[in-house]
C-alpha cells in the first residue's frame, strides 16, 4: 500500500512537470537584452517610456520588495551583498498563500489564478483594462440611398494588440476580428463574417446586392451601426499565447443615411431647363 | 522423485523472490542506515520548498548578476567574461556586446544599479532540469553615472532611470540559477 501511494504521488508530480513545460518563454517573443551601456547612458529602446505616470494598478497578486515604485529599493549592484539582504527583499508575503495545490490531477507550486496556473481561464469579462479598436465604417452611395435599392455598407477592422494589467499582472492581449453585426436603423439586423468591400472591388455594378448590403424599404433618415466582433488571445510576459474565452464587440459611430424615393418618368427635356414640362 | 526435486529447485528461487518482493509491502519497513554512496534526499523532492524560497534564490541570483554587471562597467567593460557563469550561453553574447559600448567609448560607470522585484511571474521547480523562475523587475540606474576619461558624464538628460524588465532563470547542471532571459517590458510600465 505504501508503495502504491508513493507511485501515485510520483505520477502526479510527473504530470505536473509535463504540464508546466508549455510555460517556457516563446523564443519569438525574446527581444534582445538591453545592453548595459545603452541602458546606463540612454534608455532601453524597447521599454515603455512612461515612468510612474499612466501606469496601471498592479497592487493585486504577488507584491514583493516592500511596495511599489522606487521608494523601497534594494541594492542589487556593487556594494550590496548577494547573501541575505541581496536585491529585492522578499519580506512582504504574497496576497494568496502560495501552497502547492492539486487541480485536475495537476500539482503545481503556484498561486491559483496567477500566470503560472495552467488551469487559469481568462474570459472576456476579465479584459476590463483592454479596449479594442472600433471599426471604421463607410457606405456606397456615400450617405444616401434609394428606397428599394441595395446600399453597400463596408466596415473595416484589423488585428491588433493592447498591453495592460490582466488579473493584476502585466499582459498583452491580441484581438482578431471574427465577424460584424449590423443594425440598419429600420429594425433590420444582420451578421456577416467579413466587413464587405466596395462594388468596384467586388467587380459589381452599382446598387448590386453584396454580403453587407441592405435595401431600405421606405424613405427616411436612418442611423446604421456596425459592431466588430473580436476573439482574443492573451499572454503574460514571456509566456505562450492562450485563448480568451468568449468574444467581445465594439461599435463604430452611427452612420447617417438619407433614403429617398425614385420614380422613373418620361420627360420632354431636363426638368431643370423645363420645370413645367410633362413629368417634371 | 527426480521430478519433485526439479520442481523444488524451480520453486525455491521463486519463493525467495516472492518473499523479497512482499517485504516492500510491509506497512513499516525497518529503516536502514544510509550507505556512504546513497543520498538521503528523495529523488522526487522539489528543488525549493516554496515559492518564497524560489523567489529568494532568484532575487539573490539577480543581485549577483547586477553587481557583476556594475563591476564590469566600472572597469570600462574589461573582464566581461565574468558574466559567463551567471548567464546562459544564449544570453552571453548580447551581454558582452552591451559592455563593448564602454570599451568603444573609453568610458566607465560610477555607482550602482538598484532593483526591486515587482512580482514573481511564475515558478516551476519540481525538478532541477525543469526549474524556471520568472520575475518582473524594476531596475533603477539613478545612482549610476557613465563618465569619459576626462570625467564628463555621458548620460543623456533624456535617460529613463527606471526600466521594467522581465527576467527568467533556469537551473544549470551545477544546480545554480543562471539568467536565461532578460528583456525590457514593452507594455504599460509597471514600475
Amino acid at each position: 500500500m505504501l508503495i502504491k501511494r508513493r507511485v501515485w504521488i510520483f505520477a502526479i508530480i510527473t504530470v505536473a512537470s509535463v504540464g508546466l513545460i508549455p510555460l517556457a518563454p516563446n523564443p519569438s517573443f525574446a527581444d534582445p537584452t538591453c545592453g548595459k551601456f545603452e541602458q546606463s547612458t540612454k534608455s532601453c529602446p524597447e521599454a515603455n517610456g512612461a515612468i510612474n505616470n499612466g501606469g496601471v494598478d498592479l497592487s493585486a497578486g504577488y507584491e514583493t520588495g516592500g511596495g511599489q515604485g522606487s521608494g523601497n529599493e534594494a541594492g542589487g549592484g556593487a556594494g550590496s551583498g548577494a547573501g541575505g539582504s541581496g536585491g529585492g527583499q522578499v519580506g512582504a508575503a504574497p496576497v494568496v498563500d502560495p501552497l502547492a495545490f492539486v487541480r485536475d490531477d495537476f500539482t503545481v507550486n503556484c498561486i491559483p489564478g496567477s500566470p503560472c496556473d495552467p488551469n487559469l481561464v481568462v474570459r472576456v469579462s476579465d479584459l476590463v483594462n483592454f479596449q479594442p479598436a472600433a471599426p471604421s465604417q463607410t457606405m456606397e452611395p456615400r450617405g444616401w440611398s434609394v428606397a428599394g435599392l441595395p446600399a453597400n455598407f463596408i466596415a473595416s477592422a484589423s488585428e491588433h494588440s493592447r498591453t495592460g494589467a490582466l488579473l493584476g499582472y502585466p499582459a498583452e492581449v491580441h484581438f482578431t476580428p471574427v465577424g460584424y453585426r449590423w443594425s440598419y436603423g429600420d429594425g433590420a439586423q444582420a451578421s456577416t463574417n467579413s466587413g464587405g468591400a466596395t462594388w468596384a472591388a467586388l467587380g459589381l455594378p452599382e446598387f448590386s446586392d453584396t454580403a453587407t448590403s441592405h435595401a431600405f424599404a421606405s424613405p427616411g433618415s436612418y442611423a446604421v451601426v456596425v459592431a466588430v466582433v473580436y476573439s482574443a488571445e492573451y499572454r503574460f510576459a514571456g509566456l505562450a499565447w492562450r485563448p480568451v474565452q468568449g468574444t467581445l464587440s465594439t461599435s463604430a459611430s452611427p452612420l447617417g443615411v438619407i433614403v429617398g424615393d425614385a420614380q422613373t418618368v418620361l420627360v420632354n427635356r431636363e426638368c431643370t431647363t423645363n420645370p413645367a414640362g410633362p413629368g417634371c | 522423485m527426480r521430478t519433485v526435486q526439479r520442481d523444488l529447485l524451480v520453486l525455491g528461487p521463486l519463493l525467495l523472490l516472492g518473499t523479497l518482493a512482499l517485504t516492500g509491502c510491509t506497512p513499516e519497513p525497518v529503516p536502514q542506515a544510509p550507505q556512504a554512496s546513497e543520498t538521503t534526499a528523495p529523488t522526487d523532492a522539489p528543488v525549493f520548498a516554496s515559492d518564497e524560497e524560489a523567489l529568494a534564490a532568484a532575487t539573490e541570483a539577480y543581485a549577483a548578476y547586477l553587481r557583476t554587471s556594475d563591476e564590469i562597467s566600472a572597469a570600462g567593460g574589461v573582464g566581461s567574461e565574468r558574466m559567463e557563469p551567471l548567464v546562459s550561453s544564449g544570453l552571453l553574447q548580447s551581454e558582452l556586446e552591451g559592455f563593448q559600448g564602454f570599451v568603444d567609448a573609453n568610458a566607465r560607470s560610477v555607482g550602482a544599479t538598484t532593483f526591486i522585484v515587482h512580482g514573481m511571474q511564475s515558478a516551476a521547480y519540481l525538478r532541477p532540469e525543469q526549474t524556471t523562475i520568472s520575475l518582473y523587475v524594476c531596475e533603477n540606474v539613478t545612482g549610476l553615472d557613465v563618465i569619459d576619461p576626462v570625467g564628463n558624464s555621458l548620460v543623456l538628460a533624456s535617460r529613463q532611470p527606471i526600466t521594467p524588465f522581465e527576467v527568467q532563470f533556469k537551473m544549470d547542471a551545477g544546480l545554480r540559477l543562471i539568467l536565461e532571459y532578460r528583456s525590457a517590458w514593452r507594455g504599460e510600465n509597471f514600475c
